[in-house]
């Protein structure tokens, strides 16, 4: 029978270490709110620039835009995005994974580098021969988390399409945790540049109003074609940043659950060895008495 | 009298869907991607285009441009004074429906 002090210290350790963790869960469930409205805010956004850009890409031929510049080079960029703190499950393990099944399979011949986002991805990748260097992107991207908005997420979107312009990488990927809901996030890779040019077939559909266009077509599509791929690059990191509070909240909650089943076991065997150290005394004195009688 | 009143009626009518033909307000929308800044109607709209400013009164021409760095200014019903500061973006006019994309 385990030892009645070593016993309750464990308790108090199990319970402090459970309230740790239910205040996790609370504070995440909080954060997670706010990332949640965060997307919902954006998409609007989102939704109607997408429609704009497709009811005039149905009449333009965008391939020749420089972000659609389509070779078969092997330089390929993938941008991780992971977080900065860890006690999340799997969140950054699966999207670390994600990236390297990617290097390993399906670019295992391209020259492949790795642009971390948040601190743990770049934790995985920081030694390895992926790492990012000699470009004129920045090494990490850790800080970007403290203040996600727009106009933060802007200026680097707008570097990494620098760098896919001026021929530095002939692919980027954006590698993250999509958002399904709270308890459930998929790691993706997804394409961000070259863009995909989709065939006029899809736009047509749609009833076309004959719209004055000020100065030009040409000029607003290559104007929105940076703007979206910024919104889609913002879309990924807001995505992301709900998947990390989703993940812990997650995380979290499990383990409060564990913490209580182990609370409970440690309390009954705490009971037992409490109980039978009572009944041992009681048969001391028992016996004492019955020597002094006898 | 009778016959009067069905005339006036009528003359009534005919103005009621006269002045519902020409709307004497815009509905304005004024999207970022981190938040809706503006919700509302509107009388008049003076935008930054990408090669100079655009003024939108009521029952403009469907139009799509893009805009460049300035200052958004909406004059409301009460003929209240507005100013956005935006960055670029996109503006779609249609049918008295504006949408102001910035950033």
């Amino acid at each position: 029978m385990a030892n009645l002090k070593e016993v309750r210290n464990r308790i108090t350790s199990v319970g402090s270490t459970m309230q740790i963790t239910s205040a996790m869960k609370m504070v995440s469930a909080a954060k997670l709110k706010r990332a949640q409205d965060a997307i919902v805010q954006m998409r609007p956004y989102a939704d109607k620039l997408k429609e704009i850009l497709q009811n005039l890409s149905a009449s333009l031929d965008t391939s020749e835009n420089a972000y659609a510049r389509n070779t078969e080079g092997k330089n390929v960029l993938f941008i991780v995005i992971s977080s900065n703190r860890g006690l999340a499950g799997g969140f950054n393990a699966n999207v670390v994974k994600k990236a390297w099944s990617l290097i390993r399979n399906e670019y295992a011949d391209s020259k492949c580098s790795v642009l971390c986002i948040g601190k743990k991805g770049n934790d995985a990748f920081r030694k390895t021969e992926y790492h990012i260097h000699g470009t004129d992107l920045p090494h990490h991207l850790n800080e970007l988390f403290d203040h996600l908005d727009f106009e933060h997420v802007a200026p680097v979107a707008e570097k990494i399409m620098h760098a896919f312009v001026t021929n530095q990488f002939d692919k980027v990927y954006l590698v993250y945790n999509q958002f399904k809901n709270a308890a459930v996030q998929n790691a993706v890779a997804e394409r961000f540049l070259p863009i995909e040019t989709q065939s006029g077939a899809a736009g047509q559909s749609k009833a076309q109003v004959d719209y004055i266009f000020e100065p030009s077509k040409e000029f607003i599509v290559s104007d929105l074609i940076p703007r979206s791929l910024k919104t889609q690059f913002y879309k990924a990191l807001l995505d992301s940043h709900a998947s990390e509070h989703g993940a812990r909240m997650t995380a979290m909650h499990k383990a409060t659950d564990n913490a209580k089943e182990m609370l409970r076991d440690l309390k009954i065997s705490y009971n037992k060895a409490r109980q039978a150290a009572i009944t041992n005394e009681i048969l001391e004195i028992v016996a004492g008495a019955e020597a002094l009688n006898g | 009298m009778k016959i009067n009143q069905f005339e006036n009626e009528a003359v009534n009518f005919q103005i009621t869907k006269s002045s519902n033909f020409q709307i004497k307000e815009m509905k304005l929308e004024i999207i970022t991607p981190d938040k809706k800044l503006f919700e509302g109607t509107a009388k008049s709209l003076v935008v930054p285009g990408s090669e100079g400013s655009l003024g939108i009164l009521n029952n403009h021409a469907p139009m799509i441009a893009s805009l460049k760095k300035g200052t958004v200014k909406i004059t409301d019903d009460n003929s209240q004074v507005q100013k956005f500061e935006i960055k670029g973006g996109v503006i779609e006019v249609l049918k008295n429906n504006i949408i102001v994309l910035a950033e």
